[in-house]
């Protein structure tokens, strides 16, 4: 079964900082973060709010493209976001789902798995995804299958959703906060790197200048 | 909720620069979801629950947009870890929430009297009770101002004459 960080650094190669990347909490922000992609897109989106996040920025910026990074027990805290999505059907939004079938943040360490999430056991989120009206909906078992359909959703209309089955574990463990070499950014630094970055990208601003009493 | 009062939160909305909405229905702002929803000055995204809600809202503007989440005083309840994490990141948004369960609301809604506004000063998010229809306007465009300026969420309550 392929890692979660192959992936990640698989996508890093097909987006550049046109593409605005939205992602959740956990592994995926601190892989992301680690190849230098922080500053530029919107991380540590907790707790079922990164496709709804990316749901956002992709209605305000439709000429844009969006993808969510989201990760199984963080999507499925609020499952009714793909429902939102299929009703708006924001053509530029793509939904990456890393899938490793446990709460691994809740895990005991030591190269154990967490315990399991829905899709640990009978859930199918490429069914739920097109069951909610994703109708480019897919599960995804390898690195290859995974460029080939990510090349594919980013280039054409969406929404679309992929559902990247990974492995149980991480290749490493991180440690909560941070420390001597940590790539992070604070949520408040990286709020203002990524909206400077859309108002670089779009030439407009957005965050109001001056006012400081 | 009577056209008139409706229409002066939606023309609020308006007058403040709002042009992205998000809602889950409350059955007290029927008329206002069903403004909001024909006027081509808003974008709006019904969502499936308040925190859900809130996310969508925090992506708009960081897409540029001017937001507002208009929820249930319920849903303002189911909303609050997402609006903590907006205020953790420090993200404007106008919240507008038909306040049940004030005095003067005829059915039982102590709860939210309980809840509503003692939940709102611990997350230290700025809110201001709308007992007038004629304040409706001014309440909401404050709100707005001060939600770009201090970069935090900030409520409109409305109630009494505002709302019933």
């Amino acid at each position: 079964m392929v890692k979660r960080i192959d992936l990640i650094k698989a996508f890093a190669s097909m987006v550049g900082e046109e593409t605005l990347v939205i992602t959740p909490i956990g592994s995926t922000t601190a892989y992301w973060e680690e190849l230098g992609k922080g500053p530029t897109s919107l991380t540590s989106v907790s707790l079922g709010m990164c496709t709804a996040t990316a749901l956002g920025v992709a209605l305000a910026l439709p000429h844009r493209k969006v993808v969510a990074l989201d990760s199984d027990g963080n999507l499925i805290l609020n499952l009714c976001s793909l429902g939102t999505v299929a009703n708006q059907k924001p053509r530029n939004l793509l939904i990456v789902v890393f899938d490793n079938g446990n709460y691994l943040s809740g895990g005991p360490g030591g190269g154990q798995p967490g315990m399991p999430t829905a899709t640990g056991g009978a859930m199918n989120l490429e069914a739920v995804a097109r069951g909610c009206g994703i109708e480019k909906s897919c599960t995804i078992r390898g690195e290859e299958e995974f460029r080939t359909t990510v090349q594919k959703y980013l280039t054409e209309d969406g929404p679309a959703f992929v559902a990247a089955k990974i492995e149980p574990v991480e290749t490493r463990e991180r440690k909560g906060g941070r420390g001597p070499g940590d790539s992070g950014q604070d949520t408040r630094e990286n709020k203002y790197s990524f909206v400077h970055h859309v108002e670089r990208l779009e030439n407009i601003t957005i965050l109001k200048k001056g006012g400081g009493g | 909720m009577e056209i008139g009062k409706a229409q002066q939160v939606v023309q609020g909305m308006k007058e403040a620069g709002i042009n992205f909405a998000v809602g889950l229905p409350d059955s007290q702002f029927h008329e206002v979801y069903e403004m909001i929803t024909q006027d081509p000055g808003f974008q709006y995204v019904g969502v499936g629950n308040e925190g859900e809600g809130a996310a969508v809202a925090m992506g708009a503007w960081c897409g540029g947009k001017k937001t507002a989440l208009i929820i249930a005083t319920s849903g303002l309840l189911v909303a609050t870890f997402s609006l903590a994490r907006l205020h953790l990141k420090e993200i404007p948004l106008v919240l507008i929430v038909p306040y049940r369960g004030d005095l003067g609301d005829p059915r039982w809604m102590g709860i939210y009297k309980k809840y509503t506004e003692p939940m709102l000063s611990v997350m230290d998010i700025p809110y201001r009770v709308v007992n007038r229809s004629s304040e409706t306007k001014s309440a909401i465009k404050d709100c707005q101002m001060c939600t770009e300026a201090w970069l935090k969420p900030a409520a409109v309550l409305l109630t009494g004459e505002a709302l019933w």
